[in-house]
Order: structure tokens, then sequence, then C-alpha cells
């Protein structure tokens, strides 16, 4: 029985669903036409939803190095991956002891974790600590190790589910079967916070695929690349050769157009949007958890 | 007499092992044993270059491979080529200096970061790119380059360097280190306008091989009462200043943020550009060009100058020329439909910032310097190992022009776009210039001067806070005077004052006269 | 704490311990070992000394934080956007995590939350394209479509020349781009709500209005609390892109645009000094660092099982 209360609030819910999906696919699709203008369009009028004239010579551009591109979408795929999937377990891991409450010396802990929020070393030192005493410049951890692995803010976050959503019982009934607590935490806990796992499990998931920074710092060898390192570099050139203004030695000419950093930016969210909804059931898990616990 | 070379050689061996104190690699110092030479005292040798012996190269060691950075285009992989290109540079260099090249591909909006990072890890680096986006003002500071005057290593082991650039080495010299030497021959530029010259035809606009100011805003009102809709004039976002290429001052730091001469060749007063005449004068301009809708009201953009122009959608921007400039200019803008221009506003000169566009340095890292400095005075005089570097292997990347065994035709799959290096006279030429290109440099530096401050760059070691402070205010205040965005003509005035005081707040009088102290005293050493 | 007699029972708590220490060599590794960096901020850097070796200059590096008249804008404008926000940001994140909640249709759910998310996903670089799109003066579609399209103004309105524009675009932005990943936070939070408290509550006769008042809410809470603590600790930071990129760098703008980090940036443009910008980072932290435990300490004496530690 679907009460009239209900209704009214399922259909507020759906118009202002509805306006906030334009509010975010409008300028998404004005970006995709923009990667489709043509160069002299753009400039002349800007960009528009009805551009005067299309062009494909974007794409072309980047079909040109088509091979370098695959190769960097592959090792995004890989870093992604392996990335995502430690940083689940290492951060519910961490957030799983932060949770218990009684924990001797717990809060030291949590104080110790979220310490690292606030400050850092600088690249400087987090370089130099990386390269000289890990060794790790020029392999894969490279990529997948500095800063994204694991960070307090999830953490927290999955501590707080961990301590507020499960409740106390099920740990105590599954320690009189004689569990070990490794034991829960894989058979029990985990299972049971699929949507905050699912949420962090993103949050590092996009910050993996989006990462530039640590192959632009930590690799020297090009093959190496993800993707998003190789597009914000073509971006990134523009703004470095147009502050040396006229004075540059090449012609800004041979460097990618603004219509290209368009459809550069296509070229790296399209693989996410594709992927994404096939995650998205994780989201609703927690509806047959809940039931599970009842 | 002393044993010059000993001592050069030991000392060598001790910088190294100091360096390396900081990191944790070990080093290689084998050559105490070495035979010696004789040589001036390391006192006279000071002034004197031809009178210290170059130093022999100990060819039984093994040979050493050499770091160096070449700058590309970003999304450009060039390791396909790499092991070849080595292979053929040492080939020619093992017999010839006993050393190796290690060649690393940096792309630009990386260089400044890859280098810093390289240097501080303490890894495998020798010849460092100072010029583009991590010019030598930027890398002064903090200790990251390797004095080359330390124990006359330049003059030991950089002869060909010395003879070739001889009066203007010194712009490489800040507070008495050698930190990096120039990496192009010919450094006369002069500056002025490149406009399209079709356009200028179609809508009857006459502009001067060579004018001043008001040329040029005779020439874009003629543009504007034309009836054209190509803007004429963009100062994109505002943050460079133009008048730089307008009028024939030599400024200190980007954006004169540490003063200017205004005229060297008459009075080497540093100013504050921004409390100058001229200055004022070109605010007061550039707010009438809005006026009369010569600069587009919507003057926010970050879209280059270069990208407008090249759609032909603004008239002209300003720019250093010279006869490379003018071909690639050239190329470009007959590829999209129109003939280019140039209008000369400042006559040719020989500038610090001319010279030290573009400069190699060595790393304070280099486990040999030696071999670092003998590498890079060895492709100053191979031409064989700079074409290689420059424009990578014949039949793969190039092929000769037809007729020629000079000019050639690169087919586009390596562009090292930002490397600078090798005695350009006896390498090859890449079209569209053609066999003449070099009597056209050489009649273009001919008529070129060089300033009296040539030699000279300022130390802001002392004024790191005035500094920020300072580049901060210029790039607040720059935008709005560039596009002449103030409301009114008292407006801009008023905002120009405003502007200097800020300056002025910023600690900009203290670090003008820390520099004519600077300047004074490099004049007085001349 | 309390009572100190009472027995710790290690043999219990062992495992968990043991289940610490993988996070805990992580973080040792990429947070704790590099924090000897913190000393640049005192220390004229030199590349050939070594961070350890460089010279100690005392607090010389702070100098140019405060040398200008801007230091009051750029402090106020980063405090005062970050409490903006991080209240807009709990504020919308949780309606919309609730409207989102009612929302039945599964295709439609899958619909909304990929499309809310997009924003987050895109780089600020192009961000700034996009909002230069609709707001250029001449071209932005902003000003054809509406301000000279439908109140039939015939001139643009100047978006990138007035400061006044800015608070409101700029939080526009921020909350357009942040709050499919908002909405997120809350609703896993929300999914892990017992459904049988709203079957108990809907049995009672309680209105959907009723039942997040009573129950989501109160449930929510401790994530509110935490969210808004560990935001605290970010209160002297600000996301460089948005502050740079979006406003197009423009000088006119930085009455209401400059923030600490963006004056970092253009300040050290020339001289690239890393000892300076250690300096700046060392302060937002400090002031973080305060923020946190001052917040802590006060949700702990309100409320003592909300507190983070």
């Amino acid at each position: 029985m679907v009460s009239k209360d209900q209704k009214r609030w399922n259909i507020a819910a759906n118009i202002v669903m509805t306006i906030m999906t334009a509010l975010a696919i409008l300028p998404f699709i004005l970006l995709i036409i923009a990667s489709f203008t043509e160069e002299n369009t753009a400039l002349k009028y800007g960009y528009s939803y009805f551009p005067k004239a299309f062009s494909l010579d974007a794409y072309a551009y980047i079909l040109q190095n088509a091979s370098t591109f695959v190769r960097a979408y592959g090792m995004t795929i890989v870093v992604t991956a392996l990335g995502t999937a430690a940083s689940i377990v290492l951060t519910a891991l961490t957030a799983y002891v932060l949770s218990k409450k009684g924990l001797p010396g717990g809060k030291i802990l949590t104080l110790i974790v979220v310490f690292t929020m606030l400050f850092n070393g600088g690249l400087v030192a987090t370089y130099i600590s990386y390269v000289t005493i890990f060794h790790i410049k020029n392999t894969l951890f490279a990529l997948v190790c500095p800063s994204l692995l694991m960070n307090a803010f999830s953490i927290m976050l999955v501590r707080n589910y961990f301590a507020n959503s499960i409740p106390e019982e099920i740990y105590e009934s599954a320690r009189i079967d004689g569990a070990s607590e490794l034991t829960i935490f894989f058979k029990l806990v985990l299972p049971l916070s699929v949507p905050i796992l699912a949420t962090v499990g993103l949050m590092a998931g996009i910050a993996y695929w989006n990462d530039w920074q640590n192959a632009l710092y930590y690799v020297d060898d090009k093959k190496l690349y993800t993707i998003q390192a190789i597009l914000n570099s073509i971006n990134d050139s523009i703004s470095a050769l147009t502050s040396l203004g006229g004075s540059a030695g090449v012609t800004v000419a041979d460097l990618p157009s603004t219509t290209i950093r368009m459809a550069v930016a296509v070229v790296g969210i399209l693989p996410v949007l594709v992927v994404y909804p096939f995650f998205q059931k994780y989201f609703a898990a927690g509806l047959m958890a809940g039931s599970v616990k009842g | 007499m002393k044993n010059k070379l000993l001592s050069v050689l030991l000392a060598c061996s001790l910088t190294v092992t100091m360096i390396a104190g900081c990191g944790s690699t070990g080093t290689e110092s084998k050559d105490s044993n070495e035979t010696s030479t004789d040589s001036t005292s390391a006192e006279g040798a000071d002034e004197d270059v031809a009178e210290v012996a170059p130093a022999e190269i100990d060819m039984d060691e093994e040979p050493y491979e050499v770091a160096i950075q070449l700058v590309t285009l970003p999304g450009t992989d060039y390791s396909a080529y790499e092991a070849e290109m080595e292979e053929k540079i040492n080939e020619i260099t093992v017999p010839a200096i006993n050393a190796k090249l290690d060649i690393q591909f940096v792309w630009i909006n990386e260089i400044a970061n890859k280098t810093s990072l390289a240097v501080a890890g303490n890894e495998k680096l020798d010849l460092v790119h100072v010029a583009t986006v991590s010019p030598l003002s930027s890398m002064v500071g903090a200790d990251m380059l390797y004095d080359m005057n330390e124990d006359d290593l330049l003059k030991t082991h950089g002869q060909t360097l010395v003879s070739l650039f001889s009066d203007i080495l010194e712009a490489g010299e800040v507070d008495g280190q050698q930190l990096a030497v120039p990496a192009k021959l010919y450094n006369a530029v002069a500056k002025g306008l490149d406009f399209n010259k079709t356009a200028a035809e179609n809508e009857g606009v006459d502009i001067p091989a060579t004018g001043n100011l008001e040329d040029l805003d005779r020439a874009l009102t003629d543009l504007k009462n034309s009836g054209s809709d190509i803007i004429g004039w963009y100062a994109g976002e505002g943050t460079n200043n133009y008048l730089y290429w307008l009028e024939g001052y030599e400024s200190f730091g980007t954006n004169a943020s540490y003063g200017a001469v205004l005229d060297s060749d008459k009075d080497t007063t540093v100013v504050n550009l921004y409390d100058t005449e001229d200055f004022l004068d070109y605010a007061l301009l550039t707010y009438k060009w809005r006026q009369e809708g010569i600069i587009r009201k919507d003057s926010t953009d970050n879209t280059s100058a270069q990208d407008y122009f090249n759609a032909q959608q603004i008239f002209c921007y300003p720019g250093d020329i010279t006869p490379q400039l003018n071909a690639n200019y050239s190329a470009t803008a007959k590829n999209n439909g129109f003939e280019l221009g140039t209008m000369q506003m400042v006559e040719p000169k020989i500038t610090n910032a001319s010279v030290t566009e573009y400069m190699w340095g060595i790393a304070v890292n280099s486990e040999r310097p030696d071999k670092a400095m003998d590498m890079l005075n060895f492709i100053y005089e191979n031409a064989d190992v700079a074409n290689i570097l420059m424009y990578g292997l014949e039949g793969t990347n190039y092929e000769f022009v037809e007729g020629s065994d000079k000019v050639i035709e690169t087919n586009g799959s390596y562009i090292a776009s930002f490397v600078q290096i090798g005695n350009p006279e006896n390498m090859l030429i890449q079209s569209p210039a053609g066999e003449d290109y070099y009597e056209q440099w050489e009649a273009f530096s001919a008529k070129a001067t060089t300033s009296p401050i040539v030699g000279y760059m300022f130390s802001d070691a002392d004024y790191q806070t005035e500094s920020a402070a300072i580049t901060n205010v210029i790039n607040q205040y720059m935008p709005t005077l560039m596009n002449g965005s103030c409301e009114s003509e008292d407006a801009t005035k008023a905002y120009v004052e405003e502007f200097v005081s800020a300056l002025e707040a910023a600690g900009m009088n203290d670090v003008i006269a820390g520099n004519q102290e600077q300047l004074d005293a490099y004049l007085a050493r001349q | 704490m309390g009572t100190k007699k009472q027995k710790i029972n290690w043999k219990h708590w062992m495992p968990f311990y043991l289940m610490f220490l993988p996070g805990a060599a992580y973080l040792l590794i990429n947070n704790y070992i590099p924090l000897y960096g913190l000393q640049l901020a005192f220390k004229s850097f030199s590349y050939k000394k070594g961070i350890g070796g460089s010279k100690w200059i005392g607090f010389k590096n702070f100098k140019f934080l405060f040398s200008t008249s801007d230091a009051f804008i750029m402090i106020r404008n980063t405090l005062l956007y970050n409490i903006l926000w991080i209240f807009i940001g709990m504020i919308f994140g949780i309606t919309v995590a609730i409207l989102f909640n009612e929302v039945k249709n599964a295709v439609a759910k899958k619909i909304y939350q990929t499309a809310i998310l997009l924003p987050y996903l895109m780089s600020m670089v192009v961000v700034a394209y996009l909002v230069y799109a609709y707001l250029a003066g001449d071209t932005g579609l902003v000003n054809n479509a509406i301000v000279k399209g439908i109140f039939g103004k015939s001139d643009g309105v100047q978006w990138y020349g007035d400061q006044k524009y800015w608070p409101f675009i700029l939080t526009f932005v921020q909350q357009w781009k942040q709050i499919g990943f908002g909405m997120l936070l809350y609703l896993a939070s929300l999914l892990g709500i017992d459904n049988s408290y709203y079957e108990a509550a809907m049995l009672d006769g309680a209105t959907k209005w009723q039942q997040i008042k009573l129950i989501t809410l109160p449930l929510l809470k401790p994530t509110i609390i935490m969210l808004v603590i560990l935001n605290l600790g970010q209160i002297f930071r600000s996301d460089f892109g948005l502050f740079y990129q979006v406003p197009m760098n423009q000088g006119a703008l930085f009455g209401t645009t400059q923030t600490i980090d963006t004056y970092v940036y253009r300040a050290l443009l020339e001289n690239n000094n890393v000892g300076m910008s250690a300096a700046a980072s060392f302060l937002q932290s400090i002031v973080g660092f305060i923020f946190i435990i001052t917040a802590n300490a006060i949700v702990r004496r309100l409320d003592e099982n909300s507190s983070l530690f």
C-alpha cells in the first residue's frame, strides 16, 4: 500500500532529481558538442549547442597517437583496478580497528590517522623518501602507492559506518560460534558494509582514474604513463607555453587547440561513464544487508 | 706555475664526494694518479681565457655516460629512436672524448618538476635544460646548478664553448658563479609586431616595416574604420606585459618585477617600469583601444594569441622577431591561408633576456661535471652529434631536400621542439628555411648591437619575500591594464597609481636599489 | 579515562592491533617519514645541501604571506568560502540523498546517479572552459540566451569584470561539481539504516517528514559531525583549480577570488621557492589542526560518543 504522503514525496524527489540531472548533463553535452566544433568557429563565436560548423579534427589528432593512447588506457585500467582493490581492503581493515569501542589507545590511533589529513611533508620530502628509500621510481608501485592508496577521510567514513550501522550483537554471536576476528571481518563485516565500501571504492577508483601526478613525478618511462598523465600534459602545455608569451621558440600552432582539450576531456571521462552503471548495484545493496539484519 | 690539471681533478673528485655525501650513491674518483700538464695558476686564469690549457681526456677509464635532457611536446614518444640515436652518437663520442650520451626525453610541462625532483633525489642527470619554463632566473636561488667556474671547469673542458660564446658567456654568471652557458649562437632579437598582411592589404591598412607605437595605433584605428570584423588587439589573460615587445627597454625578472633599464646604451639606471611615462601612456592607449572597440570588450580569455591569429580572428600580436621565428610563423600562416607581415618596433639587440632564453647547465648532483662539460663542448664542435639531437635519424626522421646536402625535410616523426644545441654554422638546415638561412642570420646579427649589460643577471637571493609579493601585485593589476578595462581615462591613471603604490608597499624600491647596486658592481668590473 | 584498575584483556585486543599494522605501515611510509620535510618551512632550501643540510632561517619564509595588504583578503576569502560551503554542502548533500532514496524506479535511479556524478569527473580546467562558454561577455550562452534573449537587455553582463558576482558563481560551481559526491557520502549512511525502524514508524502512522526528522537525521548525526570536524581541518585550504582556473585568473576579481592557495601560487611564479611554499602549507596545517582539535573538544563535551578522538 502506497500512501498519499509517499506518492507526494516520490513526485517531489523525481522533480528535484530531474532538475539536477539536467544541470549536470547540459554542460556535459556542451562539452561533447564543443569537441566536435570546428576550431575557427569555436574561436569566433564561442562554444554553442548549435555550432555553425562541425569537425572531427580534434579526434583525428588524438587518433594520430592512437597506439600511445591505447597503451595508456591499459595502464590506467590496471592501476585503477589494482589500486582500488588494495585501497578498499586496507581502508576497511584500518577503519574496522578504529571502530572498535573500548579498544585501548583507540583514540590515539584515530588521532594518528586524522593527523595525516592535516600535515604533509611536501613534494620534495615525499619524493626523496619514496625514491631513495623505497626505490619505487619507474615501477607499477609508483603509480599505485604515493598518496592514493589510503586516506584518512575514507577511513573515518568507513569507521563511522562500522560503528553505527553494524549492530554489536552480530559480533557477539559470531564470537560465540568461535570465529576469529579476521574471519568475522571478512565473512561478516565486509558483506554488511557494501554500500560504504562501494562509496570509498568509487572515490578511490575515480582518484586513480584521474591521477596524473604520480606518473609525472615518479615515472620517467613513457610506456608506464597513464591516460590522464598524457591528457593532462597536453592540456598543461598550452598554459606553459602561453606563459612564455611571444618569445617562445616554437609556434604555439604546433600545439593542440582548445577543441582538442574538449575532446581530450571526453576521452578521459567516457570510459568511466560506460563502466559506472555496472557498479551501481552495490549502492543499493545496503537494503539487502538491512534485511539480513532483520 | 702549478699543476693545474691535478688541482682541477682533485677538486673535482672532492666535489663529487661532497655532493654524494648528501645523497647515497657511491662515486668513482679514479683520477688522482693523473699525469699533469703545465698550466697557469688559478688566479691568473680568471683574467685571460687563452692561458688555460684544455684538460686532457683520460681515454682509459670506462666511458662515462652523460645524461642530457631533451625537451619535447607533450604526447610525443621518441623512445623508438632513442637507442639508435644514442648508438650513432656514441660511435662518435666514445673515440673522441671517451664519453657516452644518455638521452632523457622530457615533456615541456614536466621539465621544471622533473629537474628539481631528479636533483633532490640525487638521480642521474648531467646536462640540464635551462630554458623555456625553467629558465636560469628560476633556478638560481636553490643551488640546483653546478658552478662551472669551480676549478675553471668551463675554461679547461669547454674551450669550444668559450671561444664560440666569448662575450656573452657572462650572461650565465650570477653572483660570480657560472651556472649555465648559452645554447644559441645567434642571440640577436628584434621585437615588434606579427600581423596578418593579407588582411592589411584587403582592408587598405598601411603598416611600415619598421615603426613605433604611433604607427601601431594608426594601423589599428584604420583597421577599425575599414569596418573589418577582425579584432585589432588582443591581450589574452593579460598576464604578459605587452609593452616589452613594443618598447626597447630591458627588464629584470618576469614582467620587469625587479625593475628595468630603459635605454642601456645611454643610462644604466634601474627604474620601476610601471612608474614611467611610457607605461602610463601605454595603459591609456589600451584604454582608448578598448573604447574604440579595437580591443574586444570580452577580453577575458586564455586562448593564446597565436591560436586566434592563425584562425584569422585577430589582426596582430607582439613578439620577438628573428629569421628563425619568421620562417616558422610564415609557414604556419601560409598553412592557414594568409601571409605574415612584421613591423619591427625595437632594433635587433643582444640582451641578457635573449641570451638566457636557451641555456645549458650542469646538475649540481652530476657525478662527473667534467665529462658533462666535455660532452657539451664536443656537441658544439661536432655537427653530426648535434644534428642527431636536433633532427633525429636520416632516412627515418628526415630526408635531404633534392639537390642539397644541407637542407632537410623532416617527416614530423621527430621534433625536438625545445632543443637548442650545436653550432648551426655547420649543421643541417630544416626547410622551409633555405640554404641562405645562415646568411640571413649573419646579416641580421650584423645589424644588432650588444647591450652593455648583456652579462648581468640580478640575483634575487636576498629578496625572496619581496619577489613573491611583487609578483603577486603584478599579476593582480596587469590584466586590467593590458586590456584597458578601466572605467575612464582618469580611472586608468588612478589605477596605475594604485598599482605603483602597491608595488612599493610590496618592496619594489628595495629590490630596485639592490638591483642597482649589483648592476653598478657588475659595470665596475667590466 | 576513569576506572584505571580495570584489567585490559590484551588477548582479546591483540588481533585488532595486528589488523591495524598494514594501514599503519602505509601511513608511516606515505605520511610520517616525509614529515621531516616540514623543516623546510624554516629553512632556505638548497638542492646541493639537501633538506637536512640547508640553512635555518627562522620565520623568514612566512613573511611573504603577510607582506601585502592581500593577507587580510585572502584569509577572509578562504575562511568564509569554507565555512559557507561546509554548511551548504551538508544541507544539499543530505537533502539530495534523502530525495534520491525516495525514487523508486530503478532505471530512473541509475540515470540520476550517473548524471549527478558527471561534474565530479571533470577536471577544473575543463570546468573553467565550460563556465566561460556560459558566462563570456560577447559569446556567452547566458548573456545571449537569458540576459539579452529573455530580459531583452541590449548589453550583456560582464561576468568576468565585476567581483560581486563571484561569490555566487564560485558557490554554484563548487556545489554543482561536488553534490554528486556529497550525496554519495550520506547515501551510504542512509542505506546502512535498518529498514525495521521505518517499518515500525509507518505502522505507527508517521509521515515521511516525521520519519526523516525522527529517524533519518538522528541516525545521520555521527556522519554529519564527523564530516564537519574533518572539513574544519581543511579550513585554511582551498580548491586551487576552482579559484584560479574558473575566474580565468582575472586581477579585477581578486577581491572575491583570491585565496591562500592562489596567492601562494601567484607569488611563487617567479622564484619558485620551496621553503616559502612549505611555510604556507605549514601554516595551513597548523590552523587546520587547531580547528579540528577545538571542534573535537567541543563535540566531546556535548556528546562524548560522537567525538573522533
